[in-house]
């Protein structure tokens, strides 16, 4: 049933990508038409080509800053719609988002620049529909914040970025592994762009440069911590109840306060070696998402969620081989908490090692077709069996990512899968994008989701859906 | 004058003669390929660090011509950023060419990600024909022949790539004998099928001297598919070794 629901939720985004292509193919048509009577070219000619190469040297460049100018700002921005609607049953619109984001990046000398972002966003499916209750419209439906802003100062191989900014480690396609320093938002989950998934941080990132050795030290001193679907939302962050039926209370995580003590600390080292892009890492972070430390009275599981320290430690490679590009990321993980499903446990958690780790290869054929496999394993150490969401000992996963693009670019199909190799529990995203002149982008997707209530994804299995954003730059 | 006299005279008039005759059939000699394509390369593009904007414009037949503008870094024989700046769709894409190996910077995932010198960041052309394109180290250079082309005279040279790391596997370069002006340049695979045919075009005064200032690319096989690649605001100026490493590349973004 569960599978007949999906391939009909794959249809209609393939009827849905059938109905717009030959639209956007017929005003391209009718453009591209346009401009060939305007120039009274026929065909594209010697004397065409010669003419149209005079007129595009004619043109000036855009003003652009040059190296060692001072005072230079650049001002850009984004407003985008993005629109999703839900395939499974109760089918309706899940997302009718609107943002914006402004940016303005400037140079004071060459040694100073600094940037200043902000996004606001406004959903209107809070409005329009009355399928989410209060607590998940106060908590979605609009934003504003402060993103991306910084100043950078830099000194001979010494480099300084203080500010709320976005750290990023890490080599791995379409998942976090080594990306570890940002809080992120998971409000939907790890569909949206990875730059709007990470919660930029207040921090001090300062790096050291000597030929193709990198040292990066980074403080942050109020750290935060992910955002997290509330009760009821579209993707809500799931307790670990053992049955969907247990009842349950929760309360708010309490948030450690902004002290000393409570600040992360990193290092990062990384060199290029005849090729080989190595690094390691080492983070005295928080786990970001909530521990969720439980009691238990008449049968009714109280939760109520902590903050706990983590420490990690981590490893990074990249190497061309041939033609192919291998990646990989270690990820260890010290004393971290686990959900347990002993209800005579007394907090409903217990601390173990575990260690995450994905190998990857790139590799493009015919120079057009871009592909991207990945295996993943997170192994647990001192396993138990009554870990929360079937934690096995070994959990293998695999994904797989092709992308390609038609018309010199404009059109970009991609489809990624990402499936466990343990149980059924699948995301499938196939998606187009358009380039429409020089400032607009469309993409069509789909994000599929199945497989057990327990699996990472198949938990959301109800929340397949079909999404298009429509993206003006500028 | 004595007879002795007179043979002296006439064997330094014969020694001054062969010496003179020798050092124009000298003068005569070709310089060494070598020196031929040094020489191009240096009329191309500055030998030292320079920045440069260039302009790609990409035509296909049945299709609007794309343009994209780009930043350009150069360091060294190897080093190269690529900086996207238009058009705003794909501003922000970064590209670190560091020889065979390559980054690339996507603002939507904010993080270099290292890939293969197969995966096309900068449109239509190769990456490699817009970083610096010094034949001279990376091909083994033969003078093949001299040509008359609408009055100038040009030297063909032969030159097979030494590694397989080089954008093309061999390239046949025209150059103008007098001044060492690179005229044009056909590209070919490794199996010997002709790739792209490039004229050097519209020589002004770029980083202090004049260069080409446009180049054609033109497809052999492909009809009516061609790429034109215009340099602008180029500038000779010593760039830090650190702004071509993958950790930096955010700073460009911003």
């Amino acid at each position: 049933m569960r599978r007949t629901k999906n391939t009909f939720a794959i249809l209609i985004f393939f009827f849905f990508f059938l109905a717009i292509v030959p639209a956007v193919l017929a005003d391209r048509e009718y453009q591209i038409a346009k401009i060939m009577q305007e120039t009274e070219a026929q065909s594209f000619s010697y004397e065409y080509i010669k003419d149209l190469r005079k007129k595009i040297s004619e043109e000036k460049y855009e003003a652009i800053p040059k190296i060692g100018e001072k005072f230079a700002l650049r001002q850009s921005g984004t407003l985008k719609n993005e629109t999703a609607y839900r395939v499974s049953s109760p089918r309706q619109f899940t997302k009718i988002k609107n943002q914006l984001i402004l940016s303005e990046a400037g140079k004071i000398s060459d040694a100073l620049s600094f940037k200043l972002s902000g996004r606001f966003y406004y959903d209107a499916v809070f409005n329009l529909t009355h399928s989410f209750p209060a607590n998940v419209k106060s908590d979605q439906r609009s934003e504003l914040e402060l993103r991306d802003t910084f100043i950078d100062y830099s000194y001979g191989p010494w480099d300084i970025r203080l500010g709320k900014q976005q750290i990023v480690w890490g080599e791995a396609v379409a998942l976090f592994f080594a990306d570890v320093v940002n809080a992120k938002d998971l409000r939907e989950f790890i569909l949206p762009d990875f730059d709007l998934i990470r919660i930029p941080e207040w921090a001090s990132d300062i790096e050291y440069s000597k030929e193709n050795f990198h040292a990066e030290f980074v403080w942050l001193p109020a750290p935060q911590f992910n955002k997290l679907g509330v009760t009821n939302a579209e993707f809500a962050f799931p307790y670990p109840i053992p049955t969907p039926t247990t009842a349950f209370t929760t309360k708010d995580a309490s948030r450690p306060k902004n002290a000393l003590d409570n600040s992360e600390l990193g290092i990062r080292l990384s060199c290029l070696l005849s090729g080989w892009d190595i690094g390691a890492f080492y983070l005295h972070t928080w786990d970001k998402s909530p521990v969720n430390f439980r009691s238990i009275q008449s049968g009714v599981f109280n939760f109520f969620p902590q903050y706990k320290r983590l420490e990690i430690i981590g490893a990074t490679l990249a190497k061309e081989i041939k033609e192919a590009v291998l990646k990989g990321e270690f990820v260890f993980n010290k004393d971290s908490y686990f959900s347990i499903f002993d209800n005579t446990d007394i907090d409903g958690v217990v601390r173990r090692n575990f260690i995450d780790y994905l190998l990857g290869l790139d590799y493009t054929f015919f120079d057009k077709v871009d592909t991207n496999l990945q295996f993943m394993q997170r192994a647990i150490f001192n396993h138990t069996n009554l870990l929360a969401d079937n934690e096995n000992k070994f959990n293998n996963s695999l994904s797989f990512r092709i992308k390609t693009d038609f018309l010199n670019g404009k059109l970009e199909p991609e489809f990624l899968i990402i499936a466990s190799l343990m149980e059924p529990d699948f995301l499938y995203r196939p998606k187009i994008s358009l380039k429409i002149k020089n400032n607009w982008r469309l993409r069509f997707g789909a994000d599929i989701f199945q497989g057990d209530a327990s699996g990472l994804f198949g938990r959301f299995d109800k929340k397949s859906r079909i999404y298009s954003e429509v993206i003006y730059d500028f | 004058m004595s007879r002795k006299s007179r043979i002296n005279i006439a064997i330094c008039f014969l020694i001054n003669t062969l010496f003179f005759f020798s050092l124009s059939t000298a003068n005569d000699e070709p310089p060494a390929a070598e020196e031929i394509l040094f020489r191009a390369d240096q009329v191309r593009n500055p030998q030292l660090d320079y920045t440069t904007w260039v302009k790609v414009t990409s035509f296909k037949a049945n299709s609007e011509p794309m343009v994209a503008t780009y930043d350009v870094m150069v360091k060294g024989r190897d080093k190269t950023v690529v900086k996207t700046l238009s058009p705003p769709v794909d501003k922000g894409r970064i590209l670190l060419m560091l020889g065979r190996d390559l980054w690339a910077f996507l603002p939507e995932v904010s993080k270099p990600l290292r890939i293969s010198l197969q995966e096309r960041l900068i449109g239509e052309v190769a990456n490699g024909d817009i970083a610096r394109t010094n034949f001279s180290g990376d091909y083994v250079s033969e003078l093949i022949r001299s040509e008359q082309i609408e009055g100038k005279y040009y030297y063909v040279l032969n030159l097979a790539a030494k590694t397989e790391g080089v954008t093309y596997s061999k390239v046949t370069l025209w150059v103008q004998k007098d001044n060492f002006y690179p005229l044009k340049a056909e590209f070919f695979a490794v199996s010997g099928r002709l790739l792209k045919v490039c004229s050097y075009e519209n020589y002004r005064e770029l980083a202090g001297r004049l260069r080409p200032s446009r180049l054609v690319m033109n497809d052999p096989i492909v009809k009516d598919k061609r790429s034109i690649i215009e340099y602008d605001n180029m500038a000779v100026k010593e760039l830090p070794d650190k702004y071509f490493t993958k950790d930096y590349m955010k700073k460009f973004m911003d």
